[in-house]
């Protein structure tokens, strides 16, 4: 059997669409593709794809993944270049959601929902002042729990979310806006020249930007929204950019309403620590030709 | 008016709301048309929630029109829902369109979509929430010109107040005549009222304000007439007369996000002349236009291809009664781009073992359940309604369906239908269980779901005369069923709310002052009426009492034959004299079959515009009785002799001798 990994981006008005809305969009555009993708053989036939971490609606990312079972019979011994296949089923799919990187993997490897650990995100707060963000970030990772309201099964329960937590720092300040989200290598250059975009039309007809998403240098109100990146475990239970944002709010003791303005998972970890690597990494080659198509 | 997108404040709020991925466009096949002054620009809102209004044929259908015309942009909008609503208001954001993000009012025509009646109050919240005045009389100089079109404009008197104009029939030519006659209108410099004059000018097209009602004493209409002169006294609805030319949609749109009907959709047929008497449906899209074979086959290929959908529908009236379902279900699963992963479904089957054959062969994949559609329980409720279906019919159909491995077998039916006796109330609780035992012949626990609609009484169909049964008397009725059905475990019983029906009702017969009490239904918060959550009946009553109409008059009164009704200056094509003899045949349970493959009975509307059935086969569908078969009780009147043209790969069935007579 062989199986097809992709990491994907979703950016742009596409990031108000649901994680199951994202798994339909990529059967129709599998179809549209003609990948020679394996089905279920029960009752009912199903694509047999598999997507990884949910992501928030609302969130954007550029380390989203799926693994695709592919017919052998239709690809034969001779597997090919994976961005064959990838590049085809890219071309099918919509304006905000691009395929980054493709590689084969093994069958018997775990899937991404069992190996993925951790996941890094870039988060925008506002609704405190830059010294503020800092003194309560410091605080956050000093202390033992961080009690968020949640609702689950239409009720609401209190969570602890620190233990989730593995990683808080302030950002660069000239990333203070989503514009300009830019450093040196590779990831962050795709990512800065597609948040570009993001803030207007993803099919990039110039539109005006918002506010808050401005250029490099333009003034920060002094309420933010401030770049934070942080690192947030999977297990037991994960953490969005919202509740982080609650979090924090609870900290200040209510002096800060603190809101996450934008929020982009820019990895997803394997193991962790000094080992952890992600499930493709965008500095491999196939890394380079998405910037080529990028730019 | 200045356009600019309005996306970064609209986005601003998404996170604040449910499903936020209603709002941002971005489909498949959607278009993002660039606007010049030189262009008339439309707005075509569908007034409903988009996963409801989105999968909508006929506005896809003109979208693309207007957008291939090279004067011509066309956008979309839906209603926000509630929740996006209030944070609109709140914010001072205005209905918007989905491609541009740009305001309603910029736009030049702000198109309605009517599909349903229970969505008026809507039409008046999206006007309002355009910016713009609601009554048409406060609208003047450069705000859009509102207009409305589909199936409830055929009264469209409850909205008159409201819409600067309405387009009866098939939209795909007079949506192209409104435009080009705007764009004249503004070389000219025509004032809004001049251009309305002018507008009227257009087949098809109705300005009700130029238009007067006049009352008599008792409250009943005296006569509706043209108030200038040089208006039509009568306005006729448009009809496509070749399905063939207008291979529509070319590019329909796929969401992003869950909708209903999430497929791909090809009209094999337009039009349906099975003559069942409820069915306003039938009625007002005569004659027959079937699509060539080859044309459906290219449309789906084309389609599925495009969209990487796995189900096509092909949809119609009555699907199972196009000469070509065989072959084009034979083309579709051939088709090496199915690959036998690909359904096909048939929106509405016809009751007959045949039919159940027909979907045994496409739902290979998914054999979930089937829905067929009795409508009444006694063959002689069937014969007043003329939906001719025998006992034999259902249960050979149900047999069909629960021999060839289905489980789940849904029935449709109508409570409330003229002439109607507790008996024939009790007659669809007998079927229902009847088709259980022939369930439990073949399957340890088959479901049977029964369910049951209160019908109201619509425009330009022989039923329109007729006094709707009141609320109370549908709950009587549905008590008289649950009564009926209790103990078998297999049976399950759902009925349409009656107080819905009370209100649809009111929307669907009344006459200009209805228009009051759709606007006190809305001031007082009555939106989103389809949705049962958000119904409440006493809106609409208490806006009957506060513009001093009664429910007993607009839904409960039984009409008489020199009635003046509020739609009479309206005209589907269907001679008024064929309605009212077909009530009376329906009063006495009078047969009339299918005429499509019998003679003409003169109906009206192929005879008086000059159309014929296009149909490519003279016979009836095999193994199905309704209609075409069945003995009738009462001998057929006499008919116009049947003409057929010699037999090509595409033949016209003509009833009148010659195209263009009479």
């Amino acid at each position: 059997m062989a199986r097809l990994r992709i990491r994907f981006s979703k950016l742009g008005k596409l990031r108000w669409t649901s994680h199951r809305d994202i798994a339909r969009m990529w059967e129709r555009a599998l179809r549209r593709a003609q990948i020679p993708v394996e089905y279920s053989h029960g009752f009912t036939p199903r694509p047999r794809i598999s997507f990884g971490l949910a992501l928030p609606t609302g969130s954007e990312s550029v380390a989203e993944y799926l693994d695709i079972e592919i017919d052998p019979s239709a690809t034969g011994d001779a597997m090919g270049d994976p961005w064959d296949l990838a590049s085809r089923v890219d071309e099918a799919l919509p304006v905000g959601v691009k395929v980054l990187a493709a590689v084969w993997s093994k069958a018997g490897d775990p899937s991404l929902q069992e190996a993925v650990c951790s996941c890094t995100w870039k988060i925008g707060l506002s609704g405190l002042e830059h010294t503020e963000l800092e003194d309560l970030l410091g605080k956050a990772m000093a202390s033992s729990h961080l009690v968020v309201i949640r609702e689950r099964k239409a009720r609401q329960v209190q969570d602890d979310i620190r233990p989730a937590l593995i990683s808080a720092v302030g950002g660069d300040l000239r990333d203070a806006s989503r514009g300009d989200l830019g450093a040196a290598d590779a990831t962050s250059v795709w990512l800065g020249s597609s948040c570009a975009v993001s803030g207007g039309d993803p099919r990039g007809s110039g539109q005006p930007l918002g506010d808050g998403v401005g250029s490099i240098g333009a003034a920060v109100p002094k309420s933010g929204p401030w770049p934070v990146t942080v690192e947030i475990a999977t297990r037991p239970r994960g953490a969005r950019p919202a509740e982080l944002a609650q979090a924090l709010a609870g900290l200040s003791g209510g002096a800060c309403v603190v809101r996450a303005e934008w929020s982009v998972r820019t990895a997803q970890w394997i193991g962790g620590g000094a080992s952890a690597r992600e499930p493709i990494a965008l500095a491999a080659a196939p890394a380079l030709r998405a910037l080529e198509r990028a730019s | 008016m200045e356009m600019h997108s309005l996306w970064p404040r609209i986005e601003s709020l998404l996170a604040g709301v449910s499903k936020p991925a209603r709002y941002i466009g971005c489909e498949e096949g959607a278009q993002l048309p660039l606007h010049s002054p030189e262009s008339i620009s439309w707005l075509l809102v569908y007034p409903d929630a988009y996963e409801i209004g989105l999968p909508n044929q006929g506005l896809q259908i003109l979208y693309e029109i207007l957008n291939e015309h090279p004067f011509a942009v066309a956008e979309r909008a839906y209603a926000p829902w509630i929740d996006m609503e209030a944070l609109m208001r709140a914010e001072g954001l205005p209905l918007f369109s989905l491609e541009n993000h740009y305001s309603a009012a910029s736009f030049d025509v702000l198109a309605f979509n009517l599909s349903a009646e229970l969505t008026y109050t809507n039409v008046l919240n999206l006007i309002d929430l355009s910016g713009i005045p609601v009554r048409s009389g406060e609208r003047c100089g450069e705000l859009p010109l509102v207009v409305a079109g589909g199936h409830c404009a055929f009264n469209p008197e409850p909205l008159a107040d409201f819409i600067d104009l309405f387009v009866l029939g098939d939209g795909e030519e007079p949506v192209v005549e409104i435009t080009e006659c705007l764009l004249y209108a503004r070389q000219s410099r025509l004032s809004r009222q001049e251009t309305l004059i002018s507008l009227a000018g257009i087949e098809g097209v109705y300005v009700p304000s130029l238009y007067e009602v006049v009352y008599r004493r008792d409250g009943l209409i005296e006569s509706v007439r043209p108030n200038i002169a040089g208006v039509r006294e009568r306005v006729e609805k448009r009809t496509v007369a070749d399905l063939a030319e207008w291979p529509y949609p070319k590019h329909q749109l796929v969401p992003l996000t869950e909708v209903v009907h999430d497929r791909m959709n090809v009209e094999v047929f337009r039009g349906c002349t099975r003559g069942c008497r409820f069915c306003q449906a039938g009625m007002i899209t005569r004659p027959v236009r079937e699509r060539p074979v080859a044309q459906v086959r290219q449309m789906v290929s084309e389609g599925l291809a495009r969209t990487g959908y796995d189900e096509v529908a092909l949809t119609s009236l009555s699907s199972a009664d196009f000469s070509g379902i065989e072959q084009s279900i034979g083309d579709i699963i051939g088709d090496p781009m199915c690959s036998g992963q690909v359904s096909v479904s048939l929106p509405s089957l016809r009751v007959d073992a045949f039919t159940v054959g027909i979907a045994s062969e496409i739902q290979k994949v998914r054999r979930t359940g089937l829905t067929f559609a009795p409508d009444g329980g006694t063959w002689r409720m069937r014969q007043v309604i003329n939906k001719l279906i025998s006992e034999d019919d259902l249960f050979g159909a149900v047999e069909a369906a629960f021999s060839q491995g289905w489980r789940r077998i849904k029935l449709y039916f109508l409570i409330g239908l003229p002439t109607e006796q507790d008996e024939d109330v009790i007659a669809i609780a007998e079927l229902a269980k009847s088709c259980v035992e022939i369930g439990l012949r073949y399957h340890r626990n088959p479901t049977v779901t029964a369910s049951v609609g209160g019908f109201v009484p619509k425009p330009h169909t022989p039923f329109q005369w007729f006094g709707q049964n009141s609320a109370d008397e549908l709950r009587r009725k549905v008590g008289i069923l649950l009564g009926a059905v209790k103990g078998v475990r297999q049976l399950t019983l759902r009925w349409h709310d009656p107080e819905a029906s009370l209100a649809e009702g009111i929307a669907s017969r009344g006459d200009r002052r209805v228009g009051a009490v759709l606007e006190h239904v809305w001031r007082h918060g009555g939106t989103f009426q389809e949705w049962s959550e958000r119904f409440e009946l006493k809106r609409w009553t208490d806006a009957m009492q506060a513009v001093g109409l009664s429910v007993e008059d607009v839904v409960y009164r039984e009409r008489s034959q020199d009635e003046v009704l509020p739609w009479d200056h309206l005209s589907s094509g269907l001679h008024r004299d064929f309605l009212w003899g077909e009530w009376q045949d329906a009063l006495v349970g009078a047969g009339q079959p299918d005429c499509r493959w019998t003679p003409c009975y003169d109906c009206g509307v192929c005879t008086g515009y000059g159309l014929e059935h296009v149909v490519a086969s003279a016979l009836p569908p095999a193994g199905g009785s309704q209609g075409t078969l069945q003995v009738l009780p009462s001998p057929p009147p006499t008919r116009i002799p049947l003409h057929i043209a010699p037999p090509s790969h595409r033949v016209l069935v003509s009833e009148v001798s010659a195209k263009g007579q009479g």
